[in-house]
């Protein structure tokens, strides 16, 4: 008896001791940040607050927080705190070409199996304050692949950094880029449209089938010739069924509208239009339809279709209430998105917070991951950018990029850098 | 009229005479023939009845195939086959042989298994243009697309790389010269796999018997190459279209056996004849395996996503970083042993110096840790045709802590083991090939050399590069069992 | 007596007349007064509440508003809550020789072959870009043009951006010699795809200016030279780089190269501008020694290697303002020519002083390009001046008003003439 007392007394005391440390916060990911700037969207600029990080995510913002306990912190004191930068349009950290351009509907490959996380740029963008990016399928056809959201997740390996709490996205792509085949089809505008048509009529064709199999009886399936499975059509049924969104590339207006008749006529839905230079002709037809666009801040002129453009006519756009997210499509830009992000502010007359909205929220929302990331909120993940500076400003740097709690960049700790 | 008469009534005694004459004669010729042909018979019985040369390899430490060294031991080769391996204190002295190699000193291995060597093939011009003369070749492909009037046709498979129906068993083509300089490192016997296109092809096993390829050829057909090159300018250019491809060629294949004994009356029109679904679909029901070459890390999860995607247990041909990512213990492993770091391996990506290190140090520690915890990798040449770098590269594994056993296994059971000879060969044991490498020094040690090789009971031995004048192959005695053909 | 009198006085009253002839309306008798909340003079003092006088082209005065009488008859311009800079000088773009990137045909700075001293930019240069009046809207007044390619690219041209037809432009229509000096590419797994040895490149850059350094010797010490055999067209383009002293702009990126530029320099009697000095930091002492100064690459640009760190085009632009070593900041290319303040921005996060970032893009190019008269607000220099609502090393200013040569310019840019238009719904022909 005594005995059995004994033991159910030390389970008991075990049990306690591991609950009373674990409530201490003893796991991975723990950091608590102090006196700093954090910029927040729900509560604004808060000044000279501590955040306090468990378990990779944000636990508490509140002044003067009692340090637990054997969690490291660091004194951020003239520092900025914003969310951690989201890039939504780039190409990097894939192995190999992504561009299968090869023919003009492709939808079964996928990025996802291409990522590369030993690949350099994904440190340089780091150094950059940028935690998370949406790389793609290139444009050199209609109906590209599909796209992967990674963290940057520095030193782990690929099957880490791959965010599967993200939207799956399917590249589309019109303009100059995919009629470049000359001379096999499309070599217009006109061919490309015709090519997303038929690609979507041959899907819902192939649907027609498998349905009518399943829907037989027995005996009648003895007399029906079974359908071959496709996954190119699957893929293409995915982006019906809502189970997958559009990501389009395109400059023009014109080809833009085109796009949207497309997408209501077959009920694909169009998440976003990347580049789209033209956009600030089309803002009342993007906002009606509720699709974002995710641009370069004042890049133009490199192409034909990319010389008709003023960066004024994001205050068009921002009025109409279109989501603007800001992307970079290179790493060089990548590291600077946040001083695009600050020349919303001239040229939309932005809010500093409407501004870094841009290169955080907005883009989140286009990935389906605004409850996950994108904004300092208590329970969401602790993807944090710092700067030395205004967060928003040409003359600040990033000091220290935090993703889930772990910190990834450290200026002051990084061997080659020479301005600390 | 009269000199017919004459000649008809010839005397009966002249007659005769020629009678006696011819018969005479006749009687020579008979015992003529008797003699040549009892001559041959016995010649020819000596030769058919004579036994299998007999040969004795002495004073050599044997490598046994527990891993163990056996020192001052011999080994009795009869015909093709090893008869006997024993110590040197239970030889019966009485014991006569044709030959006797006395061979104090040096070490005797099982012959080496080379298990993906890329040599001895025809050698075929690419289907499709690679490189910088893309846009020249795009152009004509993308004409053809226009001329058929349809937005986008795929070219067959063998305009694509994809070299399905090809096997490396008709392509064959020894060389002397080159099965020497092979022989001459101690291999025995060697894995040809198709080295190009997309799906090279079905692999084959020769052996280095013979220049004649009827004879050479151990296993016609093994596995099915894959090699990660994507197309340009056709379908898949990219990796990932790579997998999505044969995901969608499992389903194909799989479709086509089923619709091959589908009620013709419910199709338009007779199924038409696509080899490559017949020979793939084996493939997918885990019959026979591909056998899978890959680069660096992000080519190594690329195949990991398509084996699970597909279903399908490949042969890894590996690269010097493949212990980055975790395998299964009893993943199929062939080794290129190379230390150097190509242009997309982890290390070449930063610091110099790095890449230098990897090189000397990083790759030969971690390969050596990774051979100990697959212990049934097979190891091979860093390029799948010269053998010469590999033996340095195996010294420095065991400089860094491989153990000899593992080595040695590494080149002989375990490749006989994946292409599934090791009941014939593979190791030193009675019963099994006389494939046997000796050489001067344990080849774990540097400047080790192959004094001798022997295949299939054929001896080729090598003497130092001071008496080269002196090396050539033993003479054969007369009356000894010739193989047609075979090499002189 | 009474009648000399009277004739006298005539005389003078129609001397009076005669001298005091209305003006043609072409000329500018008043002047302007710019009255401002700050006055970034560059070479002084920076003025809070102050006043600059200009008259005609020049700059009168610049002062404290209390210190400065504004003449009757001056056009006073009030920006109580402004700031005013010189004119941003550019000091490296391709504005008006280039185009759209992806059309060949618009673009016309990368002539064939690898020796044009010949070409110059100023024969193609293309006043109505609609990327001139863009560089304006952001305060960028001035520019170089400069051709590229090849290892003597051209004669480069400084303008300023506003003008009808090219010769109301120019400051210099032949500025400099664009010069680069072949080097490997910076990461070594892109070896691979170089055409050329760097290494015979080298040789017969140095073979063609010892060539045209004789030809340069013949043509002063011998008057029947050149006679027809002897004329070579790109000799006779390369006389001015030793008989007037033309500047030689060399690329030279790494370490390697910048000594081989400082050394060409030295050995052909050149006066060498540097261009780019990815390596800089590594030979700060024999650029101060060499005297050469540095124009910038664009600071929107990554690192090649590794180890040099993820900052280090960042960190140049204060290594050379402490060594004393003039910089100028450039963009790349044509359509981003207007960002350029914010280039000098990104320098100083680096450790670059913001009085320095702000000489970077004004003070020192005037210099290192030999445009003395334009750089800096001060009595004597050309008005060309930049008014904003604020620091313009920041994304947040909007510049508000520009002046080029003491006139207000007006015109609107491409970029704001078809925001109007798409705000008023206005279809029709846009350039």
């Amino acid at each position: 008896m005594k005995i059995k007392i004994k033991i159910i007394t030390t389970c008991f005391l075990c049990l306690g001791m591991t609950l009373f440390f674990t409530s201490l916060g003893f796991g991975a990911n723990r950091l608590l940040l102090k006196n700093a700037r954090i910029y927040t969207f729900d509560r604004g600029v808060l000044d000279g607050y501590d955040l306090l990080i468990r378990n990779g995510k944000i636990d508490t913002i509140a002044k003067n927080i009692q340090p637990p306990p054997n969690v490291p912190f660091i004194d951020l004191t003239g520092k900025s705190v914003i969310p951690g930068i989201i890039d939504s349009h780039n190409h990097i950290a894939l192995y190999g070409d992504m561009n299968e351009g090869t023919e003009n509907v492709t939808p079964e490959v996928k990025m996802e199996y291409l990522v590369d996380a030993d690949e350099p740029s994904i440190y340089y963008i780091l150094s950059g304050g940028v935690t998370m990016i949406h790389t793609m399928h290139g444009s050199a056809n209609p109906i590209g692949g599909e796209n992967v959201t990674i963290k940057m997740k520095w030193g782990k390996n690929p099957d880490e950094l791959i965010e599967t709490r993200a939207l799956r996205t399917l590249k589309m792509a019109l303009g100059e880029n995919p009629i470049q085949k000359t001379p096999s089809f499309p070599n217009t505008r006109m061919g490309v449209s015709s090519v997303i048509e038929k690609a979507y009529l041959d899907a819902i064709a192939y649907r027609k089938l498998q349905d009518k199999w399943n829907k037989a009886s027995k005996q009648e399936k003895e007399k029906m010739i079974p359908p071959a499975k496709n996954y190119r059509l699957e893929a293409l049924l995915d982006t019906l069924d809502q189970k997958m969104v559009i990501r389009c590339h395109s400059y023009r207006a014109d080809e833009t509208l085109e796009l949207i008749r497309l997408s209501k006529k077959f009920g694909f839905k169009v998440a976003a239009f990347e580049h789209l230079h033209q956009a600030y002709r089309i803002a009342d037809q993007l906002s009606a339809n509720h699709i974002g666009i995710s641009i370069f801040a004042d890049s133009w002129n490199y192409k034909a279709e990319a010389s008709e453009f003023t960066p004024w006519g994001l205050k068009l756009l921002y009025q109409k209430g279109v989501e603007i997210s800001l992307n970079s499509d290179t790493s060089e830009a990548m590291r600077r998105l946040y001083t695009e992000a600050g020349k919303l502010r001239r040229y939309a007359g932005m809010s500093d917070l409407d501004a870094l909205k841009t290169i955080t929220l907005n883009p989140a929302k286009l990935l389906g991951m605004e409850k996950y990331t994108g904004s300092i909120e208590i329970g969401k993940d602790a993807d944090l950018a710092v700067f030395d500076g205004h967060p928003l400003s040409s003359m600040s740097k990033c000091v220290l990029t935090i993703i889930e709690g772990e910190i990834y960049f450290d200026r002051s700790k990084d061997p080659y850098v020479g301005v600390k | 009229m009269k000199k017919k008469l004459k000649t008809q009534f010839q005397s009966r005694e002249e007659k005769q005479n020629t009678e006696d004459s011819m018969k005479q004669t006749k009687l020579m010729r008979y015992f003529y023939l008797s003699v040549i042909l009892s001559v041959v018979l016995f010649s020819g019985f000596y030769t058919f009845a004579s036994p299998p040369e007999r040969f004795i390899i002495k004073n050599v430490s044997v490598f046994k195939p527990d891993g163990t060294w056996q020192e001052d031991s011999f080994v009795i080769v009869k015909g093709c086959k090893i008869e006997q391996i024993g110590r040197m204190n239970t030889l019966e002295q009485t014991d006569i042989f044709d030959h006797e190699y006395d061979l104090k000193g040096k070490f005797l291995y099982p012959a080496f298994i080379d298990a993906f060597y890329k040599g001895f093939q025809v050698e075929e011009k690419e289907a499709s243009t690679p490189g910088p003369a893309r846009f020249d070749s795009q152009i004509s492909r993308f004409e053809e697309r226009q001329a058929s009037e349809k937005d986008d046709v795929r070219a067959p498979f063998e305009k694509r790389n994809y070299f399905i129906k090809r096997k490396a068993v008709e392509r064959l083509l020894l060389t002397e010269a080159k099965m020497k300089e092979v022989i001459e490192q101690g291999f025995a016997i060697l894995h040809i796999a198709p080295p190009d296109g997309i799906y090279g092809g079905t692999a084959t096993v020769i052996s280095m018997i013979s220049e004649n390829p009827t004879e050479a050829v151990l296993v016609p057909e093994t596995f099915m190459t894959l090699y990660l090159k994507p197309n340009q300018p056709d379908y898949p250019s990219t990796f990932n279209a790579i997998i999505a491809e044969l995901q969608q060629l499992k389903e194909d294949s799989t479709y086509y056996q089923k619709m091959k004994r589908f009620d013709f009356s419910l199709l338009d029109k007779r199924l038409q004849y696509i080899p490559e679904y017949d020979i793939l679909y084996p493939y997918f029901t885990k019959e026979k395996r591909f056998i899978i070459s890959i680069s660096n890390y992000p080519e190594q999860r690329l195949i990991e996503q398509l084996t699970r995607l597909v279903g399908i247990d490949p042969i890894l041909v590996g690269h010097p970083e493949i212990w980055r990512r975790p395998l299964a213990p009893n993943t199929t492993i062939i080794l290129p042993l190379n230390f150097k770091p190509n242009d997309n391996s982890y290390y070449a990506q930063f610091e110099e110096k790095l890449k230098k290190e990897a090189e000397e140090k990083i790759y030969p520690q971690k390969l050596a840790e990774f051979l100990k915890s697959h212990p049934h990798i097979a190891i091979t040449s860093p390029d799948g045709i010269n053998h010469k770098d590999l033996f340095k590269n195996l010294q420095l594994l065991g400089k860094n802590g491989a153990p000899e056993s593992l080595l040695i296994a590494a080149l002989t059971i375990n490749p006989a083991k994946i292409l599934d000879i090791a009941r014939y060969t593979g190791s030193c044991e009675a019963g099994k090939l006389a494939n046997i490498t000796v050489s001067d020094k344990k080849i774990t040690e540097p400047d080790a050399r192959v004094s001798m090789t022997v295949v299939e009971g054929k001896v080729f031995e090598f003497k130092p590069p001071a008496d080269k004048d002196k090396k050539d192959e033993k003479d054969k005695k007369p009356g000894m069992r010739k193989k047609p053909g075979g090499l002189q | 007596m009474k009648h000399t009198f009277i004739l006298i006085i005539s005389l003078l009253l129609l001397a009076c007349l005669t001298f005091s002839t209305p003006n043609s309306p072409n000329e500018k008798e008043n002047g302007i007064a710019i009255k401002a909340g700050k006055i970034f003079t560059v070479s002084g003092n920076t003025i809070e509440n102050g006043t600059i006088l200009v008259s005609g082209e020049k700059i009168l005065e610049v002062g404290l508003s209390d210190s400065i009488s504004i003449p009757q008859d001056y056009t006073v311009y009030e920006y109580p809550g402004s700031t005013v800079y010189p004119g941003i000088i550019n000091a490296m773009t391709n504005l008006g020789i280039s185009g759209i990137s992806a059309i060949d045909t618009t673009n016309d700075y990368r002539e064939a072959g690898q020796f044009n001293p010949h070409i110059s930019a100023y024969t193609a240069f293309y006043p109505w870009s609609n990327l001139i009046p863009n560089a304006r809207d952001f305060g960028v007044l001035t520019a170089v043009t400069a051709p590229s390619g090849g290892l003597i690219s051209g004669k480069a041209l400084v303008a300023n951006l506003l003008g009808w037809v090219p010769e109301d432009m120019f400051i210099k229509n032949e500025l400099a010699l664009v010069m680069n000096i072949p080097e490997p590419p910076s990461n070594p797994r892109w070896a691979r795809f170089q055409s050329s040895n760097p290494a015979d490149q080298k040789e017969k850059l140095e073979h063609f200016i010892s060539c045209a350094y004789s030809y340069y010797l013949n043509s002063i010490n011998n008057p029947s030279f050149p006679t027809p055999n002897d004329f070579d067209i790109k000799y006779e383009a390369m006389k001015p780089t030793w008989k007037d002293r033309l500047p030689v702009i060399i690329s030279a990126e790494n370490e390697e190269s910048i000594k081989y530029a400082i050394q060409l320099g030295k050995k052909f009697k050149l006066n060498v501008i540097l261009k780019g000095a990815y390596d800089g930091e590594k030979v700060l002492k024999e650029i101060k020694e060499s005297g050469c100064p540095v124009i910038l690459s664009s600071m929107y640009g990554s690192n090649s290697k590794w180890e040099d760190g993820v900052d280090k085009i960042f960190r140049l632009p204060a290594a050379l303002a402490r060594e004393g070593i003039p910089f100028a900041f450039t963009t790349a290319g044509a359509a981003g020519a207007f960002d350029l303040p914010l280039h000098a921005g990104r320098a100083v996060a680096y450790g670059l002083s913001q009085d320095e970032a702000i000489k970077g893009l004004t003070l020192y190019p005037a210099k290192i390009l030999g445009i003395d008269q334009y750089g800096s607000i001060e009595k004597g220099k050309i008005a060309n001046l930049v008014i904003t609502d604020g620091n313009i090393l920041e994304n947040s200013t909007l510049v508000q008003h520009i002046f080029i040569k003491g006139i207000e310019v007006t015109d609107k840019s491409f970029f704001q003439k078809e925001f109007n238009r798409a705000e008023q719904k206005i279809s029709g022909e846009y350039r």
